[in-house]
């Protein structure tokens, strides 16, 4: 099956909300993935992430609004879309009593491009055992069974929603590996949610974060990192103008005995040349963050102020 | 098509344990002559009924862990997402997995029979505990398809409820109970009625409502809830109650329609009992278009008085042993038996209702008879007695505690009691063929004194008793074969045997105004009529054919119908004519008219003139312009 041209529109979320009851887990989430792109979406516990997937995979009808994949309305077109699709869930789901032979062979009916040689190579590369149900496989072997699965369908598509969530870490970076090998070798497009927020360094060409079921942001992961910085200012903190740190619109500030720590969401060099000739040389350090870092700040408790 | 197949293989590929298991059940039949209780039975037999045995057992047990294993543990372990991210539609998913256990089922049940029947070398068949007997493939199939079309999309959509625990589910368990609860107590009230036709038109309505239900439900909630519990429960319940709930409020309006027949909805009246006097009698049939139901009402047509008996057709009610509704010699008071719940109940209640109140009113003694009893009511409708066993107990109905009991001789199984002249005695009828026939009368005092028989027959014979009540005439064909006629004052007590004049048959009837009728039974119709000691006075025309005797309008007339050839029933030509007892004129009054009752009536009763035709239309003829007017039944 041919994959989308890059740069074609593959996931589209509009407006999607999601209620329980009077929980409202998903509130009017907009986004869109295009092809070749690998998008993560991060968030806390209870962000609403799962409940997202579940309405891109079809298993949900949302209150409002729509998801559309490759173009069709997942809700209505589900099946026929799904056979492009590839995916992973947060808790591996299949049958405990099958084994991983008996779904190869059940998804070898399902899919028309179902890559058997490569299914069997991967599982007997991984050490999956092949014969035994899937019951009675470690958690690690079913996470590598699952992404087997979504593998060998050879997707346009790869859906994983938290794959290495209770993995450890060798399991972890064992899959994260074939997902990378995977994507060079095909550009399969991405949606990714996940905790594990390194794991997608380097990864993830486009990020968003759902807190409390609204879209915090959804840019590019470079954009992001250019925009989020961390700034030092070494100079007692006594001695530190509030309204220059006010100026900066920082996310946190942290004080020091060496001075004060700020987090900005909208790093801007010429302001900060602005502010510059206040302080002493040399006193002020522009450093980046990591993504978890960056995650924390955004997606932490709002504006906080700390004294060390 | 190819998730629908797919999922079939799957699910045949996971459940192969079930016909394995099957025929290793099967086999175990092949053992059951073995048993120590199957000595001397055939062995093909005993091996086909233990097969049928485990056929049953196998087809439930596994119904139910089909059904409640369908997808109700997918649904608990949230697995069922794993088959919604595959390119697999809803539609396909339940209907591979259903199709695959029904497969599954219907091979698990063939393959339990299958041993037995290869060792006979003959076609399977089935025994259900109720049929009484092997049935043929067909009905049996018909029978057993029970269990996959109820039984287990029934398990299924139970353990769905019991697994979710939502809201939904608890309103879903809360309406099962609540429609259980409707059905059975409407069901329960139709089936006391003994309106079983209905019953079985609203039981095959609710049969395909469930089946649609709980099918379109369980469909739906995986079609449309797709992996989520919460959603899938809502579609189970909406389409559950979507459907059932319409079913029971339906089944409600037609018991309450069916059950509210009256009179006029009558068809026909295959059932009428006339009181000896008066205008009152029990009439029962189908009513209009309720499925055969035949309700039952004491009726006065007249000004269309009616109260509504219990428990249908106090005919198809004898049959199983319930005592019919009876009227005091006056016709003043009627009473009949009400079973407490449903018609094979016991012990009955006694019901009274005199009827010349304005409107007559039910009243329950707080009475209860067997249905082995015997019951009677004095002339005036005062006193009840009820004869069981040789005890007999007289109620007076006014005054409970003047009542008594005494002992009495039995009246046998054909017996019947009524109350003498003057309701100083009760008469006790006994009669009965086992081991030969014999009929014998007994005078019994009340309220004590010695028991009397004054009458004593070995051998065929004809009982009957002047509308009066004072006189009794029995036609009697001895062991010799000699016809005899012997009359007994039940007044005096005095019993005479009277010569039968020349050219007479040998059943006698007593008259209204002391004559007899006398009437051959064979060599076609020959009437005659005589005086209290036998002499002819008269013969009636039309003579030879076939011949009824029915009632006597007036004192000096007579109902009978005649027809110039020896068959009998419909097509015979029959007329009803006006017989004339003191000039032996016969008037013709119409083609295809029966008089209801015979001589038992007071004459100028309504039951002395009711006619009905053959298709049991029900008229009353006016003694004085001898006009036939339509009573009950369809015009």
């Amino acid at each position: 099956m041919k994959h989308p041209e890059a740069g074609e529109p593959v996931v589209e979320i509009e407006r999607l909300t999601v209620r329980y009851g009077p929980t409202t887990a998903v509130d009017g989430v907009t986004l869109e993935v295009a092809a070749g792109t690998v998008f993560a979406l991060l968030g806390r516990n209870g962000a609403g992430k799962t409940s997202l997937v579940r309405c891109l995979l079809g298993h949900r009808r949302p209150q409002a609004g729509g998801a559309r994949l490759f173009g069709a309305d997942v809700w209505r077109h589900r099946a026929s879309l799904l056979s492009r699709v590839g995916v992973v869930p947060e808790q591996p789901d299949m049958p405990p009593a099958m084994t991983a032979a008996g779904l190869g062979r059940f998804c070898a009916r399902l899919y028309p491009s179902w890559d058997a040689a490569f299914y069997a190579e991967r599982l007997r590369r991984l050490s999956v055992p092949a014969d035994l149900p899937c019951g009675r496989l470690s958690r690690g072997q079913k996470g590598q069974l699952s992404l087997s699965l979504a593998l060998a369908v050879r997707p346009a598509l790869l859906v994983l929603d938290d794959p290495t969530l209770g993995l450890d870490p060798v399991a972890r970076r064992s899959i994260l590996d074939e997902l990378i090998d995977e994507l060079a070798e095909r550009h399969t497009t991405v949606f990714l949610t996940t905790h594990g927020l390194a794991d997608i360094e380097g990864l993830a060409d486009r990020v968003a974060i759902l807190t409390e079921g609204r879209l915090l942001l959804d840019e590019p992961l470079e954009l992001l990192r250019q925009r989020v910085r961390r700034i030092e200012l070494r100079q007692p903190a006594a001695a530190v103008d509030d309204r220059w740190l006010d100026g900066l619109r920082p996310l946190a500030i942290e004080r020091h005995e060496w001075g004060v720590e700020a987090v900005v969401a909208e790093f801007d060099e010429a302001r900060l040349a602005q502010l510059e000739p206040a302080l002493d040389a040399g006193a002020v350090v522009v450093s980046g963050l990591t993504l978890e870092e960056i995650f924390v700040s955004l997606a932490g408790e709002g504006k906080r102020e700390v004294q060390s | 098509m190819r998730g629908l197949l797919a999922v079939v293989r799957l699910e045949l590929e996971r459940r192969w344990v079930y016909p394995a298991l099957a025929l290793a059940v099967g086999l175990l039949a092949l053992a059951a002559p073995l048993l120590p209780g199957a000595a001397g039975q055939p062995p093909d037999d005993v091996r086909e009924a233990a097969a049928s045995a485990l056929f049953w057992l196998v087809s439930v047990v596994f119904g139910v862990l089909l059904g409640a294993s369908l997808f109700g543990t997918d649904l608990a372990e949230q697995r069922l997402g794993f088959f919604f991210s595959r390119p697999i539609r809803g539609w396909a998913l339940w209907g591979g997995r259903a199709g695959a256990a029904a497969v599954l089922l219907a091979a698990s049940a063939a393959l339990v029979l299958l041993p037995a029947a290869l060792v006979a070398q003959q076609a399977p068949r089935f025994t259900l505990f109720w049929s009484g007997g092997p049935l043929g493939l067909e009905l049996g199939a018909g029978q057993w398809l029970v269990v996959p079309l109820v039984l287990m999309p029934g398990a299924h959509a139970l353990r769905s409820l019991a697994l979710a625990r939502s809201r939904w589910s608890l309103g879903s368990a809360a309406a099962v109970l609540g429609v259980g609860m409707a059905v059975w107590w409407l069901g329960r009230g139709l089936f006391n009625d003994w309106a079983l036709g209905p019953l079985a038109v609203a039981a095959g309505v609710l049969e395909i409502a469930v089946v649609v239900a709980l099918v379109g439900g369980s469909a739906a909630q995986i079609m449309v809830g797709r992996a989520s519990v919460e959603r899938g429960q809502r579609a189970l319940a909406l389409v559950l109650w979507g459907v059932l709930l319409p079913a029971t409020a339906g089944f409600a309006g037609w018991s309450a329609w069916v059950r509210g027949a009256g009179p006029g909805d009558l068809l026909s009246a295959p059932t009428v009992m006339p009181a000896p006097a008066g205008d009152w009698l029990v009439v029962s049939g189908p009513a209009r278009r309720r499925a055969g139901y035949r309700p039952a009402f004491l009726l006065r047509p007249g000004p269309a008085e009616a109260i509504r008996l219990p428990a249908g057709d106090p005919f198809l009610a004898a049959a199983i042993g319930r005592p019919l509704p009876g009227f005091s010699a006056d016709g003043s008071t009627a009473y009949w038996v009400r079973p407490e719940g449903h018609p094979f109940a016991s012990p009955l209640e006694l019901v009274v209702a005199r009827l010349d109140a304005s409107p007559p009113r039910p009243r329950p003694l707080g009475l209860f008879v067997g249905a082995a009893e015997r019951l009677a009511l004095s002339a005036d409708g005062s006193r009840l007695a009820r004869l069981a066993s040789g005890l007999l107990t007289v109620e007076e109905l006014a005054r409970p505690d003047r009542s008594f009991a005494r002992r009495a001789p039995d009246a046998g199984p054909d017996g019947e009691i009524w109350f003498g002249p003057g309701g100083g005695s009760l008469f006790v009828l006994e009669r009965g063929c086992s081991p030969r026939c014999r009929v014998a009368l007994h005078r019994v005092p009340l309220p004590e004194g010695e028991a009397e028989t004054w009458l004593e027959i070995q051998g065929q014979a004809v009982w009957s008793r002047s509308a009066a009540g004072d006189r009794a005439v029995v036609s009697v064909v001895d062991p010799e074969a000699v016809p005899r006629l012997v009359t007994v004052d039940l007044v005096g007590g005095a019993r005479a045997e009277l010569p039968l004049p020349d050219g007479a048959g040998w059943i006698g009837r007593p008259l209204a105004g002391g004559g007899l009728l006398l009437q051959a039974a064979e060599e076609g119709a020959r009437l005659m009529v005589a005086d209290a000691d036998g002499r002819k006075l008269l013969a009636l025309s039309p003579v030879g054919g076939s011949l009824r005797v029915g009632g006597q309008p007036t004192p000096q007339s007579l109902l009978v119908v005649h027809s110039p050839t020896l068959r009998a029933g419909r097509g015979a030509d029959w007329t009803l004519y006006r017989v004339d007892l003191e000039t032996g004129d016969a008037r013709p009054l119409g083609e295809d008219l029966w008089p209801v009752a015979d001589l038992g009536q007071e004459p100028g009763s309504l039951g002395s003139r009711l006619l009905r035709d053959f298709s049991r239309r029900l008229y009353e003829l006016d003694p004085g312009s001898l006009e036939v007017r339509l009573l009950l039944g369809a015009g």
